[in-house]
């Protein structure tokens, strides 16, 4: 049991909430949930309507920020989750994803997303899935990029070599993740790109899977070890694991708190998580060079915080300061760290909230800037969506693609 | 009489939308609280109005119906002034939260009731200004509350309270009837209304609209922080600085138990372990005057034997110092599971002997107490430790607050500075008060709300 004992009701992360943002209730609010969650720990049974409040929470970890006593509200809230499957489903929202997450959680069925996912992005089938896609579905295939490149996985898997080896460079990890790898294939390879670029020698252990994320925060706490150990054993000769997504980069950090105290696991899960390192982290301590003397065409961006590398993290100014350095222009939008209601699979199990944050960040996004950056895949399709939907043409792209196009791209 | 409840609600339903009408017990459950967690009742139902004619037309039927009624903002009320009492509804005005209009000319803001006070000096520090009160909690804390409380913060010391920044406040009275007290142009009324609203704890009326005065960001300011191994070495200081003619913006004072909490949480300073207590004093004005007054202010705080003095090496420093002061009452909750503050004020020369009793207090009473609060104007926050799971417990830190009062009333301070009276203080506003004047406070409340519908069960004791 997470305890929330520590939280004294001071009531300072409301604001912070996107949800009490929303609806101006306390039931929606961190303290409320922790109102809530206290009287169902001391025997009170929960209406359906205290448990939807509950379950509305997006684990953006933005209250745990601001916390003075970081109180965990987050993790208390997804643990509930996994500790009553019954009300959930009861309630009408979160477990239904659980089958699905499994399915895309194993090689082939990536594979399969991945090659789904592609050839919906032909005209005609673009057109049909318009039509009979599921509402939430519908919108967030209107983020997707219209291209798609071969998952890094595989090309790796052909030809054995991203980088060459040689002399005393650091050798690192590169994980690929699953949306990530399906979806944005194109960034995992421009990070391998600019991995190089900074001298390290970019390894891509092919028996990597899935985080485990997805799987534990839909209460498949199983699935979630079983990926966590083939993690922890292909990412073992590894110096350093660089990890180019949010969610997936903050979940490695917690490994050690999915297994028990007890499990043969937990150190290894600790050794791991000590040596993640996000990859707005990694190239900023190792320098990419600097370019702000020549400016780019086009150059102003604005940059939307994903929560698990803002929240989670506490990982901001390195996004700054790495565009800055590209040549970049960096208009920021306001509460840059909002959440933008994509969370995990929060989109496809609470349209709803997740549809008016999305529209929400979609307007914050300043009319002046030609791009947003973001550092998480389903940020980069929610917020694209939530453009599309508004009639916006910017483009939402991961800060390493604004990176590689800057060091790599045409435009110079 | 059985008052209708039912009824009313489904017609504020059709006001507001059934949606923002929560009836639902456990959904209640959450607000049966705010940050004064002595007393958790759930109220009998909330209702969310979305703008100012649906608080009237939620007031006028509530009263119309006889049914008693209160405001709540962000529900961070250290006083219990947001909890629903009597069978109480709340009316909460978190979806009111839009900043109307910017005047900068003149120097003004206009807000509804649910923003939060830091928003506001966000919105115009662009522009070179600043909302001047700034309760600790003014991240999360609304401007409605702050009318409602009177609120203060570290740096009233010399700007004064949020009665001294409020040109005019738009309110529904008990009847449901919409007036506006105050003007824009800032002249007092023969009789000041707005004074009477000021501080009335949501026993009056309700606050749907308030314009809020902002003024300059001063050109400069510097803050120092001191060590002190000896707490009565660290009040000697501050009563020194003070007598000295000096008006520092703030002077803000922890004593060893409050930094172990603070220095457990998410701002940590780095503060030693055993230091017995820390002042943080800011001045501010025009280059020249702070560079003079900095000086003094050293040379004051070097009679009184610190053991070490510095000022930040950047504005993020001096951020991250005031941020660990700001949450030290949120960070309570990592030294124990909840606490009780107190909020007396007494005369800044007897500082050091009043913190002396209070340590006397905990003592006698088995409890721990920690200090952290506005040295400069005198404004102490004991903190009362205590487990609510054990109910001896719970009694002597409710018997050991109501003594800190006694001994704040004794050296002739008042028992409240700026969390408000709410149902903590009823009994102890017998100590401030005479029988004569608090029934002429209740005429006074009478003439407002002859219902007493409004907030009940908060400020006035019953009469005997």
């Amino acid at each position: 049991m997470i305890d929330t004992s520590v939280c004294v009701h001071c009531g300072l992360c409301l604001p912070a909430c996107p949800t009490y943002q929303e609806t101006g209730m306390e039931s929606s609010s961190p303290r409320g949930r922790v109102f809530l969650l206290e009287a169902i720990a001391k025997g009170a049974e929960p209406s359906l309507e205290s448990v939807r409040q509950i379950d509305e929470c997006l684990d953006c970890r933005a209250c745990e920020e601001v916390c003075p006593a970081h109180v965990p509200v987050g993790h208390r809230v997804d643990q509930f989750r996994r500790d009553h499957p019954q009300w959930i489903r009861q309630s009408g929202s979160g477990m239904r994803e659980q089958r699905v997450v499994r399915w895309l959680t194993t090689p082939l069925g990536l594979h399969g997303f991945h090659w789904a996912v592609r050839m919906s992005q032909g005209p005609r089938l673009r057109r049909l899935s318009q039509r009979w896609l599921p509402l939430p579905l519908k919108s967030l295939s209107r983020g997707l990029p219209k291209t798609m490149p071969r998952q890094l996985g595989r090309a790796r898997w052909r030809s054995k070599a991203v980088s060459e080896p040689g002399g005393n460079r650091l050798v690192v990890g590169l994980f690929l993740g699953c949306v990530m790898d399906a979806v944005f294939a194109t960034t995992n390879h421009h990070t391998a790109d600019l991995l190089s670029d900074v001298g390290c020698i970019v390894e891509v252990p092919m028996s990597q899977r899935c985080c485990g994320a997805l799987s534990f925060h839909s209460g498949d706490i199983e699935q979630a070890r079983r990926l966590a150990v083939a993690n922890i054993k292909a990412f073992e000769s590894v110096a350093e694991v660089v990890v180019n997504a949010a969610g997936c980069g903050a979940f490695f950090k917690e490994y050690a708190e999915i297994f028990a105290e007890s499990s043969p696991w937990q150190a290894p899960a600790k050794a791991l998580a000590a040596r993640v390192v996000d990859v707005h982290q990694f190239l900023d301590d190792h320098r990419l060079p600097n370019l702000d003397q020549r400016p780019l065409p086009e150059a102003r961006l604005t940059i939307h915080d994903a929560c698990h590398l803002a929240h989670a993290q506490g990982i901001r100014q390195p996004l700054r300061d790495l565009l800055l350095r590209a040549g970049y222009q960096v208009i920021e939008m306001p509460e840059a760290d909002r959440c933008c209601g994509s969370a995990g699979t929060y989109n496809l199990s609470h349209p709803a909230m997740a549809h008016r944050l999305k529209q929400k960040k979609a307007a914050d996004v300043p009319q002046e800037v030609s791009g947003v950056a973001t550092s998480n895949p389903g940020c980069m399709l929610q917020i694209q969506a939530g453009l599309q939907d508004a009639g916006r043409l910017q483009r939402v792209a991961h800060t390493v693609d604004w990176l590689w196009e800057a060091y790599h791209g045409n435009s110079r | 009489m059985e008052i209708p409840v039912e009824e009313v609600l489904v017609q504020i339903a059709q006001v507001v939308g059934s949606q923002y009408v929560l009836r639902d017990a456990s959904v209640l459950a959450s607000y049966g609280a705010d940050g004064f967690t002595l007393e958790n009742v759930p109220p009998r139902a909330v209702i969310l109005p979305g703008n100012a004619d649906e608080v009237a037309e939620t007031v006028r039927l509530l009263a119309g119906a006889g049914v008693p009624f209160l405001a709540r903002g962000a529900g961070t009320s250290l006083s219990g002034g947001a909890i629903a009492r009597q069978g109480a509804v709340i009316v909460h005005l978190s979806r009111m939260s839009r900043i109307l209009s910017v005047d900068l000319k003149n120097g003004m803001v206009e807000c509804e009731p649910g923003v939060v006070n830091r928003t506001i000096s966000q919105r115009v520090a662009p522009d070179g200004f600043f909302y001047a009160p700034d309760p600790s909690s003014g991240q999360a804390c609304t401007i409605g509350g702050n009318v409602a409380e009177n609120a203060g913060g570290p740096h009233c010391l010399k700007y004064g309270v949020t009665a001294n920044h409020i040109l005019m406040v738009e309110l529904v009275l008990a009847d449901g009837e919409r007036v506006r007290v105050g003007h824009l142009a800032a002249y007092p009324d023969p009789i000041d209304f707005l004074g009477l609203m000021l501080g009335s704890e949501g026993t009056f009326a309700v606050v749907t609209r308030v314009w809020v005065r902002v003024i300059r960001i001063p050109p400069s300011q510097s803050t120092v922080m001191a060590l002190f191994d000896q707490v009565a070495g660290a009040s000697q200081a501050v009563s020194a600085i003070i007598s000295a003619g000096i008006i520092p913006a703030s002077i803000e004072m922890m004593d060893q138990l409050a930094i172990s909490a603070v220095e457990q949480g998410t701002y940590r300073v780095g503060y030693p372990p055993d230091v017995a207590a820390v002042l943080l004093i800011e001045v501010d004005g025009s280059s020249v005057e702070v560079q003079s007054d900095t000086e003094a202010v050293l040379a004051i705080l070097a009679k009184f034997h610190p053991r070490s003095v510095q000022t930040p090496h950047s504005e993020a420093e001096r951020d991250l110092w005031w941020a660990n002061r700001k949450t030290a009452f949120g960070a309570m909750g990592l030294i124990s599971p909840r606490y009780y503050v107190q909020d007396g004020v007494i005369p800044r020369s007897r500082l050091p002997e009043v913190l002396e009793r209070i340590a006397a207090i905990a003592e006698r009473y088995r409890i721990r107490i920690a200090n952290v609060f506005h040295a400069g104007d005198g404004n102490l926050h004991p903190l009362l430790l205590y487990d609510d799971r054990d109910p001896d417990q719970v009694a002597r830190v409710i018997q050991a607050g109501s003594e800190v009062l006694r001994v704040c009333v004794e050296v002739g301070g008042s028992i409240t500075g700026e969390h408000g009276v709410g149902l903590e203080k009823l009994q102890e506003m017998s100590l401030q008060f005479s029988p004569e004047e608090l029934q002429a406070l209740r005429g006074l409340k009478a003439s407002f709300d002859p219902q007493g519908l409004l907030n009940p069960g908060k400020v006035l004791p019953e009469s005997p």
